[in-house]
C-alpha cells in the first residue's frame, strides 16, 4: 500500500449506481434475516405490518420499515433484564467482546461483536476512516482506543492494518491524562494523533499550565483527527495554528448505531461508506427522508451482520446530507453532523443545533470552547445560556462583558437568522 | 543461577543498553543474570539518556505497539507480536485460577490501556491473535477506569452477569460506595470480584471487609507494570506465580545476590518479553517467597505477605 494513493481500497470509488443497486440487495437480505432471526426486529416489523419482501428504493424503505430509537433499545434491555435485546446478528460466531454505546438518555446499551465483523466490515470501515484522515504506512500514531467504546475500539487495529505504529499512553480521554499524552508526544515524536475534542482542549490547557509552546512540543505531529463533537471553523484554525499542523480532520458517527466516518481533505462532511452503512436524514416528526441540504435526524442501517445490527436506527443526531460530488473522488455520501437533537431547538422549517452556537462562540477568543445551553425562546427564537464561568473573566468590567454579549448576539443572528437572546448565569452544559 | 532463564531472554537482554553493561561476560559456567534494577534506577536511566524505554529496548525485536507502563510514569514497553501473545497467555493463566470458563462474561473495570485490559482480548490491542478471553472462550467487556464510572460498572453487572469482575484498586472505594448507594445485591450479578493491585499486598482484613460489604468473595491480582507481571491470588490468600512466564526471587538488604526463596523485596524476571526485556526488575514490594505446593493444593511458587 503506497502512502500517496488517495483511497484505502477500490471500494471507495465504485459508481454510485452500483452502490445503490447493491444497497437494496443487501437491505432486502438483511430484512429477511432480521425477520427470521432477530426477535427485536420481528416484533417491530409485525407491529408496523411489514412482511419481508424486496425493497427497491429509499421511499419504500422509509415507508415500510419502522424506525428504532434508543428509548426502544433501553426498554428492551430493561424488559429482558439482559444486555442482549434481540438485535444480535451473531449466527454461529463466537462473541469476541461486548462494548457499550454512548450514555445518551442516561443509559448505555450494549453491542456484541465477533471476529467475523471486526476483521471484515468493521475493520475496513475503521481503516478507510483513518486513511481519510491521512494515517499512512510507517507513521507513529498516538491514540488511546478505549476498549469500552463501540467505535474507538478498532483504532489501534486499523492503524496496524494500514502499516502504521500505534503508541498508547496510559489513561482515557479525560483531562487529567493530558500530561501522559504530552509526555508521549515529546518522547516518541508521532506524526499523527487521534483524540476527542475535549481531550484536545485539555492538552492545549496542559501546555499552557506547563508553559510549553505547543508548536515546539507538537513539531513532529502533522495531522490530528478528532472525534466526539463538531469542530467550529475558528477552533479548527486555532488548533492548526497552535500545533503547526498540515491538516485537522473531524471524525463523526454514532456509537448508538455503530457507524462512523471521517472528513477527507476537502472537509465537506463525513464520508459514510455506502457499502457498509446506509444513512438517511429524516424529518424528526414525520420520519420522511429529507433531500440533501436539509437538516434532520440521522437514521442508520448497518449493511453487514456478524454483530449487533441496527436497522433504521434513529440516532437523534442533527445531520444533513451534503449534495454534489466530492473533489476527493469518493463516491460515498457526505454527511455533516451538528450535535444532539435534544440539545437543539426545533423551529418551524429549521433546526438550530449546538454546532451553530459553537461556531459563533469560538469566533470570540475569550469564549472559545466555553460551555452553553441552547433553549427555545418563545415560538420563533433561541436563547443561548452561557455558563457562569464564560463571562467571569470580565467580572468588574461590565462594559467588556456587554460588548462580548452584543457581538455574540449579532453573530448568532447573522448565522441562524432568527431572534437570539444571550444570557449568562447558567451551568452551561452544551 | 541463570539456569531457569532461557538463553533467548539473555540474548534479547544483551541487545539492550541497560543490561549489556551489567551482564557478566559469558564464562565457562554459562551466562549469569545482571544485578536487580529498581524502578528508581529505571527512571534515572530514562531521564539521563532521554530514553522512554530506560535502556531496556532490544533493537533486534520489531515492536507491534508501544504502551506506557503505568499512569504518570515516563516509562514505556515496546511489545513484539510474540510478547503480546505470551502476555495474553500469562493473563489467561490468572483468569483460569479465578475459575473463569468458556462462555463466561468478564467485566474489567480498568482503563483500556491497562495490561489487565489490553491482553484480555484480541480486539483490544493490535497484532494479538488470541487474548486471555479468546484462549479460554470467555467474553470480556471493559468499563474504563475512572471512579465516576462506578455506576456504569454496576450497570454492566446488572445486565451482563459476568462470572468475574476485575476492579482496579484505585476505583474500588467508588465502586463499593456505588453498590451501597444503589442497595445492589451483588451476589445476584457476579461470582467473584478481583481487585487489581500494583506492587502492593492488601491486608487480609481489607479483603475480608470488602467481601463482607459486597456480599461476594473478593480476591486480588498482583501487577508489576515494568515487568508486565501478573499473579493471581488463590482462595488461600497466596499469589501464584506461573513459572512458564516469570522467574521470581527475593532481594534481602545486604545480601550479595537475590535468593530463590524466603523474605525480601520481590524481584521479577519476565521470561517472555523480547522487545523490552525485564530482567531482575526489583519491586518495592516486600514478600515471602515460598516454593512447593500451596495450601490450596496447586503446585509452584507462591508469594505471601511476609508477616
Ligand atoms: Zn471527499
Ligand atoms: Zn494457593
Amino acid at each position: 500500500m503506497t502512502a500517496d494513493r488517495e483511497f484505502y481500497d477500490d471500494g471507495e470509488c465504485r459508481p454510485p449506481a452500483e452502490l445503490e443497486r447493491r444497497r437494496w440487495q443487501r437491505i432486502s437480505r438483511l430484512l429477511r434475516y432480521a425477520h427470521d432471526n432477530l426477535p427485536f426486529y420481528r416484533q417491530a416489523f409485525a407491529a408496523a405490518g411489514y412482511a419481508p419482501g424486496p425493497i427497491r428504493c429509499a421511499d419504500e424503505f422509509a415507508a415500510k420499515i419502522p424506525r428504532t430509537r434508543k428509548a426502544d433499545l433501553i426498554a428492551a434491555t430493561r424488559a429482558r433484564g439482559s444486555a442482549r435485546v434481540g438485535i444480535e446478528a451473531i449466527g454461529r460466531n463466537r462473541v469476541s467482546c461486548v462494548v457499550m454505546t454512548s450514555g445518551t438518555l442516561g443509559f448505555n446499551t450494549f453491542a456484541f461483536l465477533t471476529a467475523a465483523d471486526l476483521n471484515a466490515g468493521n475493520l475496513r470501515n475503521a481503516a478507510r476512516e483513518l486513511w481519510l484522515a491521512k494515517v499512512r504506512p510507517g507513521m507513529r500514531v498516538l491514540t488511546l482506543s478505549p476498549a469500552w467504546h463501540a467505535l474507538a475500539l478498532l483504532d489501534t487495529r486499523a492503524i496496524t492494518a494500514i502499516g502504521a505504529q500505534p503508541i498508547t499512553p496510559w489513561g482515557t480521554f479525560a483531562p487529567r491524562f493530558s500530561a501522559n499524552f504530552l509526555d508521549a508526544v515529546a518522547r516518541f515524536r508521532p506524526e499523527h494523533m487521534l483524540v476527542t475534542v475535549p481531550a484536545l482542549r485539555a492538552i492545549l490547557e496542559e501546555c499552557e499550565r506547563q508553559r510549553l509552546a505547543p508548536r515546539a512540543i507538537f513539531r513532529s505531529v502533522r495531522y490530528v483527527a478528532t472525534a466526539g463533537e463538531a469542530l467550529s471553523p475558528a477552533f479548527r484554525r486555532h488548533v492548526i495554528r497552535e500545533l503547526g499542523l498540515d491538516d485537522l480532520f473531524e471524525r463523526g458517527g454514532s456509537s448508538d448505531g455503530m457507524f462512523g466516518g471521517s472528513e477527507c481533505w476537502a472537509h465537506r462532511g463525513h464520508h459514510i461508506f455506502a457499502d457498509l452503512h446506509y444513512i438517511e436524514v429524516v424529518d424528526p416528526q414525520t420520519g420522511r427522508p429529507l433531500p440533501p441540504g436539509r437538516r434532520g435526524s440521522a437514521v442508520v442501517t448497518n449493511l453487514t451482520r456478524d454483530r449487533s445490527v441496527y436497522v433504521r436506527f434513529d440516532t437523534e443526531d442533527v445531520a444533513e446530507i451534503v449534495g454534489g460530488d466530492c473533489p476527493c473522488g469518493r463516491t460515498h455520501p457526505l454527511v455533516e453532523l451538528y450535535g444532539r437533537l435534544s440539545d437543539s431547538v426545533r423551529l418551524p422549517g429549521r433546526i438550530v443545533a449546538p454546532a451553530d452556537v459553537r461556531a459563533c462562540l469560538d469566533e470570540l477568543p475569550p469564549l472559545m470552547g466555553r460551555s452553553f445551553r441552547l433553549e427555545p425562546l418563545e415560538r420563533d427564537g433561541v436563547s443561548v445560556r452561557l455558563a457562569e464561568a464564560a463571562l467571569r473573566p470580565f467580572a468588574g468590567a461590565g462594559d467588556v462583558t456587554e460588548t462580548l454579549r452584543d457581538r455574540l448576539t449579532q453573530a448568532l443572528q447573522r448565522r441562524i437568522g432568527v431572534r437570539v437572546s444571550v444570557v449568562g448565569g447558567g451551568d452551561g452544559g452544551g | 543461577m541463570a539456569s531457569s532463564v532461557p538463553v533467548s531472554v539473555l540474548s534479547a537482554a544483551s541487545g539492550a543498553p541497560l543490561y549489556a553493561r551489567r551482564l557478566a561476560r559469558p564464562q565457562s559456567s554459562g551466562p549469569s543474570l545482571p544485578p536487580p534494577t529498581s524502578l528508581d534506577e529505571l527512571l534515572a536511566w530514562a531521564a539521563k539518556h532521554d530514553d522512554p524505554f530506560a535502556g531496556r529496548r532490544n533493537p533486534g525485536a520489531a515492536a507491534a505497539c508501544i504502551i506506557q507502563v503505568d499512569d504518570g510514569l515516563p516509562l514505556y514497553l515496546a511489545l513484539t507480536a510474540a510478547d503480546l501473545a505470551a502476555a495474553a497467555r500469562a493473563l489467561a493463566s490468572c483468569w483460569r485460577l479465578y475459575g473463569i470458563r468458556r462462555g463466561d462474561y468478564v467485566l474489567i473495570y480498568d482503563y483500556g490501556t491497562s495490561p489487565l485490559t489490553l491482553f484480555a482480548s484480541w480486539c483490544y490491542v493490535p497484532a494479538l491473535r488470541r487474548g486471555a478471553a479468546d484462549l479460554i472462550g470467555a467474553v470480556p467487556v471493559c468499563n474504563d477506569g475512572l471512579p465516576e464510572l462506578a455506576a456504569r460498572a454496576l450497570h454492566v453487572l446488572r445486565y451482563l452477569r459476568p462470572r468475574v469482575m476485575f476492579v482496579d484498586r484505585q476505583v474500588m472505594p467508588a465502586f463499593v460506595q456505588q453498590v451501597s448507594d444503589q442497595h445492589a445485591v451483588l451476589a445476584d450479578w457476579v461470582g467473584l470480584v478481583v481487585v487489581a493491585v500494583d506492587e502492593e499486598l492488601l491486608p487480609p482484613e481489607q479483603l475480608a471487609a470488602w467481601t463482607a460489604g459486597l456480599g461476594v468473595p473478593v480476591r486480588a491480582v498482583l501487577r508489576a507494570g515494568p515487568a508486565l507481571f501478573f499473579a493471581a491470588q488463590c482462595e488461600g490468600g497466596a499469589f501464584h506465580v506461573d513459572r512458564r512466564f516469570y522467574r521470581v526471587e527475593t532481594v534481602k538488604e545486604g545480601a550479595p545476590r537475590p535468593s530463590g526463596s524466603g523474605a525480601g523485596n520481590l524481584c521479577i524476571t519476565n521470561l517472555f518479553l523480547r522487545g523490552t526485556p525485564a530482567v531482575r526488575y526489583q519491586t518495592g514490594l516486600s514478600v515471602l517467597l515460598v516454593r512447593g505446593p500451596c495450601r490450596c493444593g496447586r503446585p509452584g511458587a507462591v508469594l505471601r505477605s511476609p508477616v
